[in-house]
């Protein structure tokens, strides 16, 4: 119930109203001129000092409406619309106000303006003051809760990932160590009851499947050819890496051990299969659990290179359909938490990937580079997408800005946000420029503290 | 002899040697081809086709670098040469859109979430095989051991 409109008008108004010396209260700090839920038959104007407008809820809560100082009006609501106080006003400071009350003299300025009339400029300027604040607390009010929100949202997911993780862990640590123990009691077996056959077990279980499927083909065609086999065990002894001056020495029976080989390589190579599947699902987990990961403190030390592996690795699916490259330069170590760095390359990587398959762009290709210049660390991620749209260009570190438009990808705009954030926590830079076919982030880490 | 033959597409290698002992059964039979890439699978099937042979069933995987496995089926549909050619995609991750684009630009014949259940995935391609090779009018004969017995059995009906 406070307005500040000191123009002609209300100067006018304050000399003929406000200016009768018996009409002048004073407050002593924390004196209240009046409280909620009373009738106030009168109009205040404050002189001096400092008054604080506020309600009282239900509850026993405060909400603060005003503060008013010097030539603010106060008791404009209750004194024109005669309803109960809504407000109890304390003085914060020695106060001086003055006042008129209904029963004082209406001064009649050139015609038949009533006190209301005159004080309608007042009115109006209180009810839009009171309004806009409103409409101010409301859009804060909102904005708070929306972080709320995110940030509830983020530490459950986080919770979530961690608890998941933990589960999995468990579940592939059996299935790690005990493939693990399988393969070395098949190859204790297969020592001890069919050495002859225990390089070729060996070969699978140890190298895995090096051989792509075109070159196992092509070789099937060769093999039937050289060692005069069938189409069948060409292709069986083809599956295998197995070198081919093995099969010379045996080139006689070939046609008759080929299964038996194949048998053993293969039993070797789906072991090797499974344990690399393992190792892959613990490094995916890890990396989630390190994403939702509350706030570490900062007190490993970090590979660079590494975190923006893992990043990679975790991204894995979104990166099937693009070629990526990476150069990566040998960096000091620095001392960080490797889950906010993997969770700036993740974001950076992902936004790329999904601009790419967005746009469709033919070819779609990430390069990756790291460097040391001086005594800083200099990462890149390219992308030969569209581009960032000119109209979002200036913004895109701005929560809430996004490009994402498919309902299953994040869109929630905060992406670059969280980067900044962290980049900013580290003293480090970013920056970005974007034309199509060449977007690329830069981001500049200071190395601090050396270590190894 | 017009044989038909199954196309194995998934870019992962591990992935394919498994589908290999998976499809252990159809091996005395049919002869089955595994590639790590579409464009890889284009080349065998320009082969499988000069070689006057049937592309039967393709299994192709659809997140993969390069084209996806939804592309490629669509353009398999596409060619005037595959136009019967039973498409199965095999995948973990495809979203909504993905699977709305393979059934209405692909047509594909069946959808299999990874991980998979052996005896359905079996039974699966068993049934594609054995409607291409009815469809094509192929001698089934020779490969009755491999065929879904139902679905020859209630073809075999319609047309007494």
């Amino acid at each position: 119930m406070s307005t500040f409109i000191k123009n002609f008008h209300t100067q006018f108004l304050i000399d003929i109203y406000f200016s009768d010396p018996k009409r002048v209260l004073t407050l002593k700090k924390n004196e209240f001129l009046f409280k909620q839920e009373q009738f106030n038959d009168r109009l205040f104007l404050v002189k001096k000092g400092k008054l604080r407008g506020f309600g009282v809820n239900p509850d026993g809560s405060e909400v603060e409406f005003f503060i008013a100082t010097k030539f603010m009006f106060v008791g404009v609501n209750s004194f024109f619309s005669t309803s109960k106080t809504m407000t109890n006003i304390i003085a914060l400071e020695d106060s001086e106000v003055a006042y008129i009350g209904y029963k004082d003299a209406i001064y009649l300025a050139g015609g038949n303006a009533s006190l209301s009339e005159q004080f309608l400029p007042v009115i109006v300027s209180e009810l839009t003051f009171r309004q806009r604040r409103m409409m101010d607390i409301g859009a804060e009010k909102e904005k708070t809760l929306k972080k709320l929100i995110h940030s509830e949202k983020l530490a459950s997911l986080g919770q979530m990932a961690a608890g998941i993780a933990h589960e999995l862990n468990n579940a592939i640590a059996v299935l790690e160590k005990n493939t693990r123990w399988l393969g070395d009691q098949i190859e204790k077996i297969v020592h001890e009851h069919s050495p002859e056959m225990l390089k070729y077990f060996r070969t699978g279980y140890h190298e895995g499947r090096t051989l792509s499927n075109s070159e196992i083909r092509a070789r099937q065609k060769r093999y039937q050819i050289i060692f005069k086999i069938s189409e069948d065990t060409a292709d069986t002894l083809a599956q295998t890496n197995i070198d081919e001056e093995e099969f010379k020495k045996s080139k006689k029976d070939l046609e008759k051990l080929a299964p038996a080989i194949s048998s053993y390589w293969e039993t070797g190579a789906t072991i090797k299969d499974m344990l690399v599947a393992a190792h892959h699902a613990t490094y995916v987990v890890k990396s989630v659990k390190e994403l939702g990961a509350q706030r570490s403190q900062r007190n490993q030390t970090v590979d660079v290179n590494e975190t923006i592996k893992e990043s990679l690795t975790l991204l894995q699916s979104d990166l099937r359909r693009i070629n990526v490259d990476l150069h990566f330069s040998t960096l000091p170590s620095i001392i960080a938490n490797t889950g906010e760095l993997i969770q700036v390359w993740s974001n950076l990587i992902k936004n790329a990937c999904e601009s790419m398959i967005q746009a469709k762009t033919p070819d779609p290709q990430l390069v990756i580079t790291s460097s040391l210049k001086k005594d800083k660390i200099i990462v890149t991620v390219k992308d030969n997408g569209p581009g960032i749209p000119e109209h979002i260009k200036d913004s895109i570190f701005q929560p809430n800005v996004t490009t994402k438009k498919e309902g299953l990808s994040f869109g929630l705009g905060l992406g670059l946000t969280i980067v900044q954030r962290i980049i900013d926590s580290y003293g480090a830079k970013i920056s970005v420029e974007s034309v199509p076919c060449n977007t690329t982030f830069t981001i500049t880490i200071p190395t601090g503290v050396k270590h190894g | 002899m017009a044989k038909p033959n199954i196309i194995c597409v998934d870019d992962q290698r591990d992935i394919l040697a498994t589908l290999k002992k998976e499809l252990q059964f159809f091996r005395d039979h049919i002869k089955i081809y595994y590639c790590e890439s579409a464009a890889e699978a284009e080349k065998i099937l320009d082969d499988i086709d000069a070689n006057g042979e049937h592309a039967a069933v393709i299994i192709c995987d659809h997140v993969m670098p390069g084209k996806s496995g939804v592309e490629f089926l669509g353009e398999v549909n596409n060619d005037i040469r595959f136009k019967k050619t039973k498409k199965l995609l095999l995948t973990g991750l495809a979203t909504h859109e993905d699977t709305i684009e393979a059934i209405n630009k692909a047509k594909i014949d069946g959808y299999v979430g990874k991980p998979w259940e052996t005896h359905d995935f079996i039974n699966k391609v068993r049934t594609l095989l054995t409607e291409y090779i009815l469809e094509e009018g192929l001698d089934y004969n020779e490969f009755i051991t491999v065929l879904d017995q139902d679905t020859l059995y209630a073809r075999l009906r319609d047309t007494i």
